[in-house]
Formats: structure tokens, sequence, C-alpha cells
């Protein structure tokens, strides 16, 4: 494994999770293991001291009350076990053993007194059949006399080196059980996630936006990243969809003029044509490609409106000024077509956007407003703040639109009636959703079929003019 | 009168000296921004028609070269992209202008001789006058053949607008940008209900029809 492999292998969630876990585990394990060793230590208390407690304590009895009591207190001591594991000798000055007690099984030790044995020295007797060694303790008494005591060395030392040895094995056991465990555990915890990278792997090398991560419905952290990540893919895949749809329509509403565009040319192309003839085809070509941009422009507005790249020059407007404007401009195709358009705004409602846009919002919904009304007809238009908010009404007294028509208006280039004569691109309703969106708007048609729509805008109210 | 196009796209430069030499300016070429600059240190142009996207050195940085070498050659700069970049309205000198591609050329027509009229301080008349028609600009009484003509204001906005161009076809958009002050296109054709408006108060009794439609460019009104 190469150095940066390894690298990013260590950089792995599982890596970690599982390095933690063994960490853990089995720092754990040897606090444990301390703590014991450290207990056994002073519990297994040292030989030497133990005898020579024992030896204190005989000596002063032997001064106070004489050997004699030492033999009793030996005796009655053995019966209530206090000196049972000990071996106790009193030896006189000719060197020979005047009392002895020692517990029934220590035949194996050489006990014989070959010469005086040295005072205040050890003397470690080994035994004859194992390795136990039998540790003595020699001190004066009073008149030559020598009191030994002994007692078996409970092999302290070996006792804690083999715990010792015994904690050391269980460690890299243990390293290994953490580590088994802690993979086993990172393994399963990361396992949603892997799904999550899998799902997102898959789409990002095949492009297929339906797909999904399996949802456990445990209701954690994960499942709950689970549901997020696919409400995300929800919501990038409905608006891939919108896009591709919108692409189509753009292709399939430009396929059209373009059809026309190539038709006039080549009928100007043709070679018996006269002047008036070409001219005529020229400028149909003209009016043609001026449609073309005509949608191309609204396109772009909807699509920079919606995806929030709109520049908006934000100013603080006053709503009766840019409704008088829209107004002003659609004055003369109301009067021809002897519709009377009414406006009723409050002077002193304020909003907050760009003047340009908004004119162009209203523009075009008082276009929708004339267009799809009778001549005699009326279109009224009022202003006024409702529940803290700028709200416009636009109503007409048109058509209507049928109830199943009305969720589809503010799409693109729907048009509610196909074979309606008359003109339009069906871009005006989603340019005003988009440009009213990307104000903090809110907008709502309602309408009664053949009795006339209302479209209703609202914003936020815009700053008081100081 | 003699004006420098700085543009790459060989068709588009083309249609741009013809139609340029038609209207009786004379012309140079430049296919790059390098070429442009040293064009424009040799002569002194009255205009320059400059692409932003260009080859070797873009026509942002063309202008800024021209700056600094104190030429203030009014330029108008063709863009692709519909939104005006703010480095253009940067380096708009008072007299430069901009035009965003596709652009008609009867409005790039109509721009480079506005700026020509504003580099040489022409006068503003306080009337015009086209043939039996006459307008006065101070008291706004329009009159044909001596017969006043009643106008509502966008009306003779509008004649005002056409008068000025006289003989120059004005598009649809030019319109409405200057009578209305509106930069979008609206859906409905405003602009014809307009002009019909206005043509029956002009020309309505008369032999001469004044205001006239050229399909797919606009209206012009006639000189003679």
């Amino acid at each position: 494994m190469s150095l940066t492999s390894l690298d990013r292998w260590r950089k792995k969630l599982g890596f970690k999770l599982t390095f933690w876990y063994a960490a853990i585990f089995v720092v754990s394990f040897v606090g444990l293991a301390v703590l014991s060793y450290v207990y056994l230590a002073t519990s297994v208390r040292d030989n030497h001291k133990v005898i020579e407690a024992r030896m204190e304590s005989l000596r002063a009895l032997e001064r106070a009350e004489g050997i004699a009591a030492v033999e009793r207190r030996v005796g009655a001591g053995r019966a209530v076990n206090q000196f049972k594991a000990f071996f106790v000798r009193v030896i006189d000055p000719k060197n020979e053993a005047v009392f002895i007690s020692r517990p029934r099984l220590w035949g194996e030790f050489d006990l014989s007194l070959s010469g005086p044995p040295v005072t205040g020295a050890w003397q470690y007797l080994a035994s004859r059949k194992d390795g136990d060694v039998l540790e003595v303790l020699t001190a004066n008494l009073s008149n030559g006399f020598l009191l030994q005591v002994g007692k078996v060395r409970e092999d302290r030392k070996e006792i804690l080196e083999h715990f010792r040895d015994t904690i050391v094995g269980a460690v890299s056991g243990m390293i290994l059980l953490g580590l088994g465990g802690g993979a086993f555990l990172a393994f399963r915890a990361m396992r949603p996630l892997r799904a999550l990278t899998h799902a997102a792997q898959s789409i990002v090398a095949t492009g297929r936006l339906d797909a999904r991560v399996p949802e456990s419905g445990a209701g954690d952290e994960l499942d709950e990243l689970t549901k997020l990540f696919n409400r995300m893919l929800e919501r990038i895949e409905a608006s891939v969809n919108g896009m591709r749809d919108a692409l189509d329509n753009v292709a399939h509403d430009l396929r059209t003029p373009v059809t026309r565009l190539r038709g006039f040319l080549e009928t100007g192309l043709q070679a018996e044509t006269t002047l008036q003839q070409s001219q005529e085809a020229l400028a149909n070509c003209a009016e043609e490609s001026e449609r073309i941009l005509t949608l191309l422009n609204s396109l772009m507005d909807i699509s920079e409106a919606e995806t929030g790249a709109i520049r908006l020059k934000v100013e603080s407007l006053r709503v009766a000024d840019f409704v008088a404007d829209a107004v002003e401009l659609y004055q003369y195709v109301a009067e021809e077509k002897n519709i009377s358009v009414s406006v009723e705004c409050a002077a002193d409602l304020l909003v907050s956007g760009d003047r340009s846009r908004l004119r162009q919002v209203m523009a075009n919904l008082l276009d929708n407003a004339i267009k799809y009304t009778q001549p005699g007809g009326k279109v009224a238009i009022i202003g006024r703040q409702e529940d803290q908010r700028a709200v416009i009404h636009v109503q007409d007294t048109g058509s209507g639109i049928p109830a199943e028509e009305l969720p589809n208006i503010w799409t693109r280039l729907y048009r509610c009636d196909k074979s309606r004569s008359e003109p339009g691109l069906g871009l005006g309703l989603s340019l005003v959703k988009a440009i009213v969106l990307a104000h903090q708007g809110a907008l709502v048609a309602q309408s009664t079929f053949g009795q006339g729509s209302i479209f209703t805008i609202s914003f936020p109210l815009g700053p008081t003019l100081s | 009168m003699r004006i420098l196009v700085v543009e790459d796209d060989k068709k588009i430069a083309s249609f741009l000296q013809k139609g340029l030499a038609q209207a009786g300016f004379a012309v140079d070429h430049a296919a790059n921004g390098e070429q442009g600059v040293k064009r424009a240190l040799e002569v002194a142009y009255d205009v320059a028609i400059i692409d932003i996207m260009l080859p070797k050195l873009d026509g942002l940085s063309l202008i800024a070269r021209l700056r600094e070498a104190k030429i203030l050659t009014p330029v108008i700069v063709l863009s692709a992209k519909r939104s005006v970049d703010d480095r253009v309205k940067g380096l708009q000198s008072g007299g430069d202008d901009y035009l965003t591609k596709p652009f008609s050329f009867v409005e790039l027509l109509a721009r480079v001789q506005a700026l020509i009229r504003r580099a040489h301080h022409e006068s503003e008349p306080t009337s015009l006058r086209i043939g039996e028609l006459s307008l006065d600009l101070l008291t706004r009484e329009v009159a044909r053949a001596g017969t006043p003509i009643e106008l509502q204001p966008r009306e003779y906005a509008l004649l005002e607008y056409l008068m000025r161009n006289a003989g120059r076809v004005v598009s649809k958009t030019m319109i409405l940008e200057h009578v209305w002050g509106y930069d979008f296109d609206p859906l409905t054709n405003v602009v014809d209900v307009l002009v019909s408006r206005l043509r029956n108060k002009i020309d309505r009794g008369f032999d001469a029809k004044l205001i006239q439609t050229r399909r797919g460019m606009g209206y012009v009104l006639n000189v003679s």
C-alpha cells in the first residue's frame, strides 16, 4: 500500500471509528488491569514483613513473660489458625530445639540444625519436593536462646509476574477484540452512509436522478440524513425535469417560427420571384426573427428570475406610480378595444422593488386582462394594503379560465385555449410569476369561467418614505 | 464622417460596412482589438462601433486604451449579453452607448447619428418642420398644411421622435424606449396602436401618407 493510499485510508470514517473504538476499549482494559495489579500487589503483602511482625510480637512476649508464654501463644495460635501457616522454633544455647511448631505437611523442608543459625539474617530453605521456599528469620531471645520464625514464601513476585504476563497476553487479545468489535460497529454504523454514497455515486455515474437511497425508518440521524438526501434528489429531479421540459417547449416553440422563417426565405429565393415578392418575403423574415427574439428574451427573463440570476435594482416604489405607468402604456390599446380601465390605488402604498420589472409585471397582467376581455368589458385595478402587505388586484370581465385550467396558467408556454386566435407566447404569466417571486411576493388567480378573472399579486410593504 | 468598426465576425462586419457606407459614412474595419487600437491611434474617427468579444484584445480593454491615449471618440459597444455589463457602464464617457446583439441596423444607425449630433453640439431647434408638417417644441403645437392637429401626450412624443428621425426607419423597440421609456417588449403591440392613432390624425384626408410602415423593421416619416 503506497503512502498516499494509506493516507487516504486513514482518513476514512470507518477506519477512524474502528481506531477510536479499539483505542477506548484497550485503554479501559489496561486501566482496569493496572487497578487490579495495584490491588493485588497491596493485598499479597511482602512475606518478610509478615514474618518480622510475628517475630517482634513473640520477642515482646518472651521479654515480658518468658519462653513458656511464647510456647503457649504459638500452641494456642495454631488452634485458632493464627500460627498455622508459620514455622516457629526456639533454640537453646546448646543449639538444641526446645520448641518447634510447623504446619503438618512441611516435611519436605530440611529443618535440621547443623550449626547455630545467624541471627538477623534470612535463611532460605528449598523444598525437597517442589520449588517452594521457606523463609526463616532468626533472632536472639534472652539468656542465649534463639527464636526462629518462618513462612513459606507465597511467591508474591511470581504471582505478580504471572498476573502481569496474563495481562500482557490479554492486552494483545483485547486489541484484536477491540479492533474487531470496532470494525464490526463501524461497518454497521456506516452501512446507511455507504448506501448513501453508493446511491450518489450511481447517480453521478449514470446521470439518473430517479435513484433513491433506501430509508431504514429507524428515525435516527442517519435515517434523517437519508430522507433529506432523497428529498434533495426529488427537488433536483423536479427542477431538472422542469428545465428539460422548458427546453423541449422552447425548442418546440422555436421550431414553428424558424420553420416559417425558412419558408419565407425559400419563397424569396425562388428564381421567378419579382422584386416586390422578394421584399415581402424579406419583411416576413424580419418579423419572424423579431418574434423569435422576443420569445428568447422572455424565456431568458423567466429563467433569470426563477434561478435568482436576475439583477434587481431595488428601490422604494409607489405602487400607484408603476400601476399608472402600465395603464398609460395600454391606454390606447384599451380604448381601441372599447374596454374601460379603472384604477383605484392607495397613494401612500409603497413596495421595495425594481421599477422596470414591476412595470413589466403590471403590463403583462394588464395585457392579459385586456386580451381576454370582450369589447365593452371592464378591467379594474385595485391597489391597497391588506394584512401588512401591498396587494394589487387586476380584475377583468373577460372570458375567465375554466377551473381545471387554472393551476396551469403559470406554466411556461401554456395556452388555455390552443385554438384561440389571440397572439401570445404563453409566457406572460410565467414571467409575472417569476418576477413576483423574485420580489418575495405572492400571487393568486381566481376565475369564474365566463364571468372573468381576478389576478392578485402581493408584496411585503416597502419602507415608508421619510 | 468616418466610422471605425471593430468586429471579428466577418458577416456582421460586412453588413455594418455596407449599411454605414450606404448611409454616407466612410467606414474602416478592424478584425481584432489590437488592430482596432492601431487604427484609432492613426485616424481621428467620429464614432467607433466596438464588439466586446474580440480576439487579441477585448472591446472593453480596447476602449480603456483609447481613453488612456486621450482619444475621446464616442463609442457604441456591441454586446451579446442581454444585460448590460456594469463595466460597460463604468467605461461610458458621456456620449457612449451600447447595443445588444441581435440588433437592428436601423437602430444602430439612429444611435450613430445621435452620437454624432451630440458630439457636434448641434443646437437644439425650437421647432421641427418636415414638408407641410410642423411641430413647435415650445408650445407643443402641431399643424399639417396650416391645419392645427390636437395630439395627446404620447402621440405628440411619437410624432416628435419620428420627425427628429425623419426619413429614417425607427423600430418598435426604439419607439417604446423613447415614447414610454420601456426597455422590454410588451406582449400586445401597443406601438402599432399608437402609430395607427397618430396616423389617423396626421394622414387622414391627405393624399400623401407621411407615416409609413416598413414591415419587419418599423416606421418611417417620409421626407418628400
